[in-house]
């Protein structure tokens, strides 16, 4: 998001950095700064998303204990919902879905996200 | 100030999580400099080095809570470990905190008086007094002067839209 910024003091070019959850705005010429919070964007995005099993999936024990895990249901509920059309797997935030879909790519079960999400680990 | 304040958070943590009893016992390790504050971020973060040169300490005797925030939660450092805490967590720990004796809070942290009924609402709900807020970024510089403003595009604070602390009272007055 970042493009450049001038120093209000020297025009010099600032430098922006994050320290865990501080930005920093710093000019090395004259060392004006000032600092705030940093928000990553994946935290500032309010849109929920829907994590979606594709149809006939056919998981390995590991990866079913997983689904279930994830979904809350028992093993028999789990195969059923993969038997939907569109099996709804997990609704939430753009926060809670990023160790979901981590978790779904390790076990290498196939999914998708709507709406389109641009988060990765 | 830093030290002694991230211990007492440190304390409160643990009296929390451990035992009600043993938190409401408010013991305090080391005499603190009558500065009125808590802080939730590192000892060595710069936002809190550059706030604790503020010289408006204890404004009106409430307690300032130091720490990253945003409109629903805030970040607390307890321990090492980062937690993004709720009103309700949050006013657990102060409430339980060595620092807290029952006074209004000032929060100096980013966002939290954003919305109606967002973070500094709720707390003021919880603990029954007043809480003021930002009701926008809050930006420190060196010198600890602060100033409220959302960002430009580029990242830089917006100063032709200044933002202002808002005072949240208990059951929802704001002003």
């Amino acid at each position: 998001m970042n493009m450049e910024a001038k120093c209000p003091d020297c025009a010099n070019i600032l430098t922006n950095t994050h320290d865990d959850s501080t930005e920093i705005w710093k000019c090395s010429n004259c060392g004006w700064e000032v600092v705030t919070t940093y928000t990553p964007q994946i935290q500032q995005d309010t849109k929920d998303y829907e994590i979606f099993l594709m149809k006939n999936l056919s998981p390995e024990a590991n990866q079913l204990r997983t689904l279930a895990r994830i979904s809350g249901l028992n093993f028999i509920e789990t195969k059923r919902m993969l038997a939907l059309d569109d099996s709804l797997l997990f609704k939430g935030n753009a926060v809670d879905i990023l160790p979901i879909k981590t978790q779904l790519e390790q076990e290498d079960i196939e999914f998708r996200i709507m709406p389109n999400y641009n988060y990765e680990n | 100030m830093g030290i002694s304040g991230t211990l007492g958070v440190a304390f409160a943590g643990i009296g929390y999580g451990l035992s009600k009893g043993f938190a409401a016992l408010k013991v305090k390790f080391f005499n603190k400099p009558a500065s009125g504050d808590m802080n939730f971020m590192k000892s060595n973060d710069k936002f809190y080095q550059n706030v604790s040169n503020r010289t408006d300490i204890d404004p009106n005797g409430a307690l300032d809570v130091i720490a990253h925030g945003n409109s629903n939660m805030i970040e607390m450092n307890i321990n090492g470990n980062r937690i993004l805490a709720d009103s309700r967590t949050a006013a657990n720990i102060i409430q339980h905190s060595a620092e807290y004796n029952g006074q209004n809070i000032r929060l100096l942290s980013c966002s939290t008086g954003s919305t109606e009924n967002g973070f500094a609402q709720n707390l003021a709900n919880k603990l029954n007094v007043k809480v003021t807020a930002p009701n926008d970024l809050l930006w420190a510089r060196p010198d600890g002067s602060t100033f409220i403003a959302p960002k430009l595009p580029n990242g830089m604070p917006d100063l032709s839209n200044l933002g202002r602390l808002v005072d949240f009272f208990p059951g929802g007055i704001i002003k």
